[in-house]
């Protein structure tokens, strides 16, 4: 699977078009990072920002330019680095705002483990589902004699090793993220185990049996959330009933929302993002602070964009040459989805509140650096389409 | 591209579609939640993020002063600091810590605080009036910390005096939630203050001004950053009253705490004077804030010092009702100026002895006579002539029984008893011997001090009853222009009746009648006392308590020919009639001297010439 210097795909033949989309989406972020955060302690967040926007398409870059095959070769042991790392935070660093997330570094950065962990997984465990996939011939090819389909329903012995193995690589950091604590980063990671599995190894009855398990784990999961991840559910439920705390953000982003209205109260202009009555209006919240400003056209123009950034990864996926380049693709749109959708259940009220920001727009380099190594990595399977 | 590489690419090719319908579906569900909240609900959202970035405070009108008929001041309006709390952004753990700070009770606030937003108001409600300089300056310091919190200066009632007129001012406090539902204060938002009894409410609106409005916009902080708009407030109109205060301060100075009343009007108009009632309280209490203890002491004192005695105490009238009595004989024809009675000290009937207050016996009586020595015995034998039928109806024509309809709120009715009204209350039947015990004005019979003024200011000035008032007709037409002035009431009484009854209540004055006290030597008094017992003589005399004592009455009008001003006063427990008497002798000597004082010279003297000759 190696491939020769002269075959390596120059900048010409990256995907303009989905570096086009993310661009229309982060500039349209830094926007409004600038216009909720004027006059405020914050003010010079945009340009910051900028700064995180040009590392991530370093980042994009660097995650194009080696062969993901040999990147899915080295994943193991970023994995154990990034496990030995989450270790060592709950271990060793004090909480800040109650929680162990952040590793110092030498340097005077501290690196939000769990994001690197994140590409780590999807890397890794695509790697490995890989391995479990249906052989091509056996899919699809038509006219293939019934003895080989049976051979392809029965299991390989293999299989359940790396099922238990998939499992172990997932839960070890899913577990010491949950620990630090952070529910919404290791709900986050989900996708990037839930797509390959359902993609490669399960069969329909047995995802229908999964969701069903699930469902009834739902009360037992319930029991184990702490009190204030319970008041965020239930006051997402009733914000009305305890307006002054718990529902607050909810109201408040209810109504930046909603005075929007079709067109928006125009850029900088939006009293409930200007006079902050609006919490967090450049980060998680930033969907609300534009739908005040940019009003429904605005977001429909934004979900519209969202929506063409995950079609054009999925197009990525069915192109890929292997099956470890689809499940890359389709685990970077499942975390992409995910993410939009938690953020933006959440803003308009359909959603508790988890704290998830929304991918390419909400202020924060950790997560954009993620999001954009990430769709590098997608990049770099759509770049390695043509077997040679 | 053949063979392997064509069937990686169909790889989980049905589950990759599904991937995608189901990320179309999600973001289709998210938009359409937008919609929802944008296309469909704008406008009430745009209204909340307008009410979030408008912080509207109310300019208070101040309320307009209250003057007596020479323009001095019973009520006027001071400037103070008040402290308003808006209730949409009041936090409960702030509640507690402001509460304290403010010497509020913490859970009262509360409740308050949803109250207001039942009522659909959720800026600001007053939360403290009258703040002291080191309040002030805890709010000022703590803005950013509180930021429901505002001041406000604004102006509060005061009442001139330690409870001067208090009864008939009434009081203005906050409207209670009650209020707020009925339709009289229709008008009045949550935290108005209105007034609750008296003048404050019978004339509520005139004296209300209309409050004003400043819009600021402020940010999620609290923190004012620019002035929207101003809409001054509108002061509330002034008020003058027909008391005279020199009369209103001599009556309540009279009565000096006990129990009782003291009304005075001018009975050609029904101008109240004097509108008295003891005890008194002090109506600047109700306007500072009373503390539930405070409020529970002053409803539950015995003395009851809420109560307006004037129109709202009932009591026996006693031989205050004989002249009335005296008129329905004459004009029933059933008696003249002739007709005698001999006084032997009592009068057996049915088994029982009524006795005359006087136990040696007037000996013969005629009329005039028997209302200047009050006999008892002369009008027992009255009463039974003419029942008590005929009696009730004489009664009710001279104004007693009924409301007086004074522009106060909550009069008492008072009762005139009949034979139905046994019936139909005691369901039992009426017996004779009632009948001789109504005749001299005690039993079931009873009246306010303020219908006594008015029956017999109405008889004096020859049967024509003015509807009591505590505003003149100017100024009522300045307030309510489409309101016709009520025609008084007349009963056409023979002249010569009127004259035998004013002979008889000279005689109570200035003759050898039981009235000597009230007698003046600038002006002519006529009038009539009245003690009227609360128990029975056996009885009080045997406990000798002095919540038995008999209540002490006199009724007095001057001048006596050409009656100005009547003046009915009532002490309860008074024990005798020339306590009464000198009550009302020195409010008449009082408006004498401003009569004689402030009348135009010419006018004077005319009135003197015109009066000499009938004097």
């Amino acid at each position: 699977m190696t491939q020769g210097a002269a075959n390596t795909p120059g900048l010409r033949n990256f995907d303009w078009v989905m570096i086009a989309l993310i661009l229309a989406i982060s500039l349209q972020g830094l926007l409004q990072v600038y216009s909720s955060t004027r006059d405020t302690e914050f003010q010079s967040a945009y340009s910051l920002h900028a700064v995180w926007l040009g590392l991530g398409l370093v980042a994009f870059w660097l995650l194009s330019a080696v062969d993901y095959h040999s990147l899915a070769d080295a994943s193991p042991v970023l994995w154990l680095v990034c496990v030995a790392a989450l270790a060592a935070i709950l271990l060793w660093t004090d909480p800040v705002n109650g929680s162990r997330r952040w590793l110092p570094t030498p340097f005077g950065v501290s690196i939000q483990v769990s994001e690197v962990t994140k590409l780590a997984l999807v890397l890794v465990i695509a790697k490995y589902c890989s391995r479990i996939a249906p052989r091509p011939a056996e899919h699809r090819v038509a006219g293939d004699s019934a003895g080989r389909r049976r051979s392809a329903r029965a299991a390989p012995p293999s299989s359940l090793r790396i099922l238990v193995m998939v499992a172990t690589v997932f839960v070890v950091p899913f577990v010491l993220v949950l620990n630090q604590p952070d529910l919404g980063t290791a709900l986050s990671m989900c996708p990037i185990l839930a797509l390959p599995l359902l993609l490669s190894a399960a069969r329909m009855k047995h995802i229908a049996v999964a969701a069903i398990v699930a469902l009834l784990l739902l009360p037992v999961g319930w029991s184990v959330l702490k009190p204030y991840q319970k008041s965020r559910i239930t006051s997402f439920l009733e914000p009305d009933k305890d307006p002054r705390s718990a529902g607050y953000q909810i109201i408040q982003s209810r109504i930046a929302i909603g005075s929007g209205g079709l067109w928006g109260q125009g850029v900088a202009q939006g009293s409930q993002t200007q006079l902050r009555f609006l919490p967090t209006p450049h980060t998680d919240f930033i969907l609300a602070s534009l739908a005040e400003e940019r009003g429904f056209i605005g977001v429909a123009i934004l979900l519209a964009l969202f929506y063409a950034l995950l079609a054009r990864i999925v197009q990525t996926a069915k192109l890929a040459q292997d099956p470890q380049g689809t499940l890359i693709a389709m685990s970077v749109a499942g975390l992409l989805l995910f993410h939009v959708v938690v953020n933006v259940g959440m803003v308009v009220n359909k959603l508790p509140v988890t704290g998830l920001p929304l991918p390419l727009m909400s202020y924060g380099g950790s997560s954009l650096l993620t999001v954009l190594a990430m769709l590098g990595l997608v990049n770099n399977v759509r770049l390695r389409r043509f077997v040679n | 591209m053949t063979g392997p590489a064509e069937s990686a690419r169909g790889f989980a090719r049905g589950r990759i579609v599904l991937f995608q319908c189901i990320a179309a579906a999600l973001l289709a569900f998210l938009l359409l939640s937008f919609w929802e909240l944008q296309g469909l609900n704008s406008l009430g959202y745009a209204a909340q993020a307008e009410e979030n970035r408008v912080r509207s405070l109310p300019l208070l009108a101040p309320r307009g002063d209250v003057l007596d008929r020479r323009g001095r001041s019973l009520a006027s309006s001071r400037v103070a600091s008040s402290g308003l709390i808006n209730a949409a952004l009041a936090r409960p753990g702030n509640l507690e810590r402001i509460a304290a700070r403010l010497g509020l009770d913490a859970r009262h606030l509360e409740r308050r605080i949803r109250d207001a937003q039942r009522f659909g108001r959720f800026g600001y409600i007053p939360l403290k009036e009258r703040l002291s300089v080191a309040e002030i300056a805890f709010v000022e310091a703590n803005r950013t910390d509180f930021p429901e919190v505002a001041i406000l200066d604004e102006t509060a009632r005061r009442y001139s005096g330690s409870g001067v007129a208090a009864h008939l001012l009434g009081y203005v406090s906050e409207a209670s939630t009650a209020e707020l539902n009925s339709r009289e204060f229709l008008l009045s938002g949550f935290g108005a203050t209105i007034g609750k009894s008296g003048i404050e409410k019978r004339y509520n609106q005139w004296l209300t001004g209309r409050d004003g409005q400043l819009r600021r916009l402020v940010d999620s902080r609290g923190r004012s950053l620019e002035t929207l708009s101003v809409t001054k407030a509108v002061a509330g109109k002034r008020l003058k009253l027909t008391i005279d205060l020199d009369l209103q301060v001599v009556a309540e100075l009279g009565l000096n705490g006990r129990k009782g009343a003291v009304v005075a009007l001018d009975p050609r108009n029904g101008e109240i004077l004097a509108l008295a009632s003891s005890p008194v309280y002090d109506p600047n209490m109700f306007v500072e804030g009373m503390s539930t203890g405070e409020w529970q002491q002053v409803h539950a004192d015995p003395q009851e010092p809420l109560l307006n005695r004037a129109i709202q105490g009932t009591w026996a009238m006693g031989s205050v009702f004989k002249p009335i009595h005296a008129l329905a004989g004459l004009e029933a024809g059933v008696l003249d100026e002739s007709f005698t009675v001999s006084c032997a000290g009592g009068l057996a009937h049915g088994g029982s002895y009524f006795g005359c207050h006087n136990r040696d016996g007037h000996g013969p009586v005629n009329l005039v006579q028997a209302i200047a020595l009050s006999c008892d015995v002369f009008f027992y034998q009255l009463g039974q002539l003419l029942g008590i039928e005929t009696i009730a109806r004489y009664a009710r024509l001279a104004g007693l029984g009924a409301k007086t309809r004074v522009d106060l709120p909550d009069e008492v009715p008072g009762l005139v008893p009949s034979t139905r009204w046994k019936v139909q209350t005691l369901l039992q039947p009426w017996h004779s011997g009632e009948t001789i015990v109504v005749s001299i004005g005690q039993g079931a019979m009873s009246v306010t001090p303020i219908q006594a003024a008015h029956a017999i200011g109405g008889l004096a000035v020859g049967g024509t009853w003015h509807r009591p008032r505590l505003v003149s007709r100017e100024q009522m037409a300045q307030i309510d222009p489409s309101a016709r002035p009520a025609p008084p009431r007349r009963w056409d009484i023979d002249r010569e009746h009127l004259e035998l009854l004013r002979k008889g209540m000279w005689t109570v004055v200035n003759g050898a009648g039981t009235g000597r006290q009230a007698r003046l030597a600038d002006i002519e008094v006529c009038g009539k006392t009245g003690t009227s017992q609360r128990v029975s003589n056996e009885t009080r005399l045997r406990y000798n308590r002095p919540e038995f004592e008999d209540d002490a009455w006199f009724v007095g009008f001057a001048p006596c020919e050409a009656p100005e001003i009547v003046v009915a006063a009532l002490i309860e427990n008074g024990k005798h009639s020339y306590h009464a008497a000198a009550l009302v002798r020195d409010v008449l000597a009082v408006w004498t001297l401003h009569r004689n004082r402030s009348a135009p010279v010419d006018a004077d003297r005319s009135l003197a010439a015109a009066r000499k000759p009938l004097a």
